[in-house]
């Protein structure tokens, strides 16, 4: 059609990160503050603290992850086209799967102390753990979370050695075949993100169950996924790295997903809470009980006001999620709350009072660090956008109505 | 103000028409618009219109919609008809949410729906175009731009020659 924007393609080579930007960096900036970090966390404060907090942010950085796989393989599924110049991105997101595999040490070797149903002999006075031992028993846990490791680390690199792949050959036949795979890769990663948050999360109250929980994760993890990308994105064309081909429109369809994926949290949160609220029943309320009263009571609502009515407000408007400045603000303040949320979610479990301790700092900026530098690492190698995909044109022609 | 109610050209291509909506909306016409038988990418650009008013309609209807759920439930729960449920206060907010969000979307598609026909002058039973027979081809294969006469600078002579020199392949006047 007749339009002002026909980008031309750049090539591989110029779309790849020179050792002088500051992406470039990333790797080494963050091994040191993660390195640093996790020294911290196991030396200073008692177990517990160290444990907890370290759950916490495991969850959280994990969940970018998590997010990117999803993200990648539904757009193949759907055929969508307008994500192509931005995908790399979360390609190199996937990436942090296997390297989140090495992290996932500490938590094994803290199980015990983590996790009520794994102290030696808890389920020998209590029925309800007894009646989930089948499940809920250290060897099955570490079976499990092996699996799951397995599974998302197998997908996360064959999409991604795929999509580098095309890079040379340009094949379509590449993006046919992911397309194909989509559906049974998403079927695998639901249930399998599913049961490791049941696992990672949930089963820090053994008692509590909730169905929807895998989905609040999922959800939560959709909105870290497009907050990271979008001030990635700004951060690519403000530095001029991405030479033209990630626009306004690719900032706007990522402000979208953003806002569509904070409604979605609030509707799956909300669900998962009136359900119990309404149906009242003892050993499902005490877990939202927990986070009603004393010191947790002003975050439930904090979440409720800065992880929905605040975000939905700022990003309805179509200008704050094509102008950078509103839509890095905006990005931020949810990668925040999306860490609230998962403290939230976790931390009442060990603590009643909300107490914060220099190790919830420590094992962020630790497992922070290392991821950051497993994602500068994997996103630097190669050109930032795929230039051969097939569908990048459509990609760089993309338009918001 | 002449008789007519204004001019009409037809244009055999879509780039044909995205080029003179250019140049119309860069001579300052204001009362005109373009007829095309699909959506053209870009056309709003072309012609310079602005941004949509519809997104306010459906946030005040949204709104709206809010505002009369939470109404209707106080009402009935706590005024009409009392009723003590699963223990609950009468007035409970969790138990009214699930229909404040569905009366916000309705009553917010109801504003997308019903407030783009009303921008659009919708339902519109007869318009002076449906003179033209050559206009009943807008539905199938030809675009066309009316200029109505109404327009400040609407000048029978001097727009039809203009609207000749866009490259329309034929250009009439419609009677008011």
């Amino acid at each position: 059609m007749a339009h002002a924007h026909a980008v031309s393609i750049p090539t591989a080579d110029e779309l790849t990160l020179k050792s002088e930007t500051g992406f470039a960096k990333l790797p080494l900036i963050g091994l040191v503050v993660g390195v640093l970090g996790l020294v911290l966390n196991f030396v200073m404060g008692d177990h517990h603290a160290q444990n907890t907090a370290y759950l916490v942010s495991y969850l959280y950085f994990l969940s970018f992850g998590i997010g990117a796989i999803f993200f990648v393989i539904i757009n193949f599924l759907v055929r969508s086209g307008w994500n192509v110049a931005i995908r790399r991105v979360a390609e190199a997101l996937m990436l942090t799967i296997p390297v989140m595999a090495v992290l996932f040490v500490p938590i094994v070797l803290g199980m015990e102390d983590i996790f009520h149903w794994a102290h030696p002999g808890a389920a020998d006075h209590d029925p309800i753990l007894a009646w989930k031992q089948p499940y809920l028993n250290s060897g099955f846990f570490i079976a499990r979370a092996v699996a799951y490791f397995v599974m998302w680390s197998v997908i996360a690199v064959y999409y991604q050695r795929k999509s580098v792949s095309q890079d040379t050959d340009g094949s379509a036949s590449t993006t046919r075949r992911l397309q194909m795979l989509g559906a049974p890769a998403l079927l695998v990663m639901s249930l399998s993100a599913t049961f490791a948050s049941f696992d990672w999360n949930m089963s820090t109250d053994p008692h509590w169950f909730s169905t929807i929980f895998g989905i609040v994760y999922f959800a939560g993890s959709q909105v870290g996924l497009f907050a990271f990308m979008a001030i990635v994105i700004v951060a690519l064309r403000n530095g001029g790295h991405d030479r033209g081909t990630m626009s306004v429109e690719h900032m706007h369809g990522v402000g979208k997903m953003l806002l569509g994926f904070t409604v979605f949290w609030t509707y799956v949160s909300f669900s998962q809470f009136f359900l119990i609220w309404y149906g009242s029943i003892p050993e499902e309320t005490m877990w939202y009980a927990t986070r009603f009263r004393g010191a947790w009571r002003p975050v439930s609502f904090a979440l409720l006001i800065g992880h929905f009515i605040l975000p939905f407000f700022f990003f309805l408007t179509r200008w704050t999620k094509r102008w950078s400045k509103t839509l890095v603000f905006g990005s931020v303040w949810l990668l925040v709350m999306h860490y609230v949320d998962l403290y939230w979610q976790v931390k009442p479990n060990f603590d009643a009072d909300l107490t914060l301790t220099a190790n919830d700092f420590f094992a962020f900026i630790g497992i922070g660090g290392i991821f950051i530098a497993a994602w500068g690492f994997a996103f630097r190698r190669h050109p930032i956008v795929p230039v051969r995909d097939p569908r990048l044109p459509e990609s760089l022609s993309y338009e918001n109505l | 103000m002449s008789a007519h109610w204004g001019a009409l050209a037809e244009f055999t291509t879509a780039p044909e028409i995205f080029h003179a909506c250019e140049k119309v909306r860069d001579q300052g016409f204001t009362k005109w618009d373009a007829h095309t038988p699909f959506p053209v990418h870009g056309l709003d650009g072309a012609m310079g219109l602005s941004m949509s008013k519809v997104p306010w309609i459906v946030l005040v209807c949204g709104l709206t919609g809010t505002a009369c759920a939470t109404l209707l439930q106080w009402w009935v729960s706590v005024v009409e008809y009392p009723l003590v449920i699963s223990a609950k206060p009468l007035f409970s907010l969790p138990a009214f949410v699930p229909i404040m969000f569905e009366l916000s979307v309705l009553f917010g598609a109801f504003g997308a729906v019903f407030g783009m026909l009303a921008l659009n002058k919708l339902p519109m039973l007869y318009h002076p175009l449906f003179q033209s027979e050559r206009f009943e081809r807008v539905t199938d294969d030809r675009f066309f731009i009316s200029i109505e006469a109404g327009d400040p600078r609407f000048d029978t002579a001097k727009t039809v020659q203009f609207l000749r020199e866009l490259g329309a392949s034929h250009v009439e006047l419609i009677d008011g």
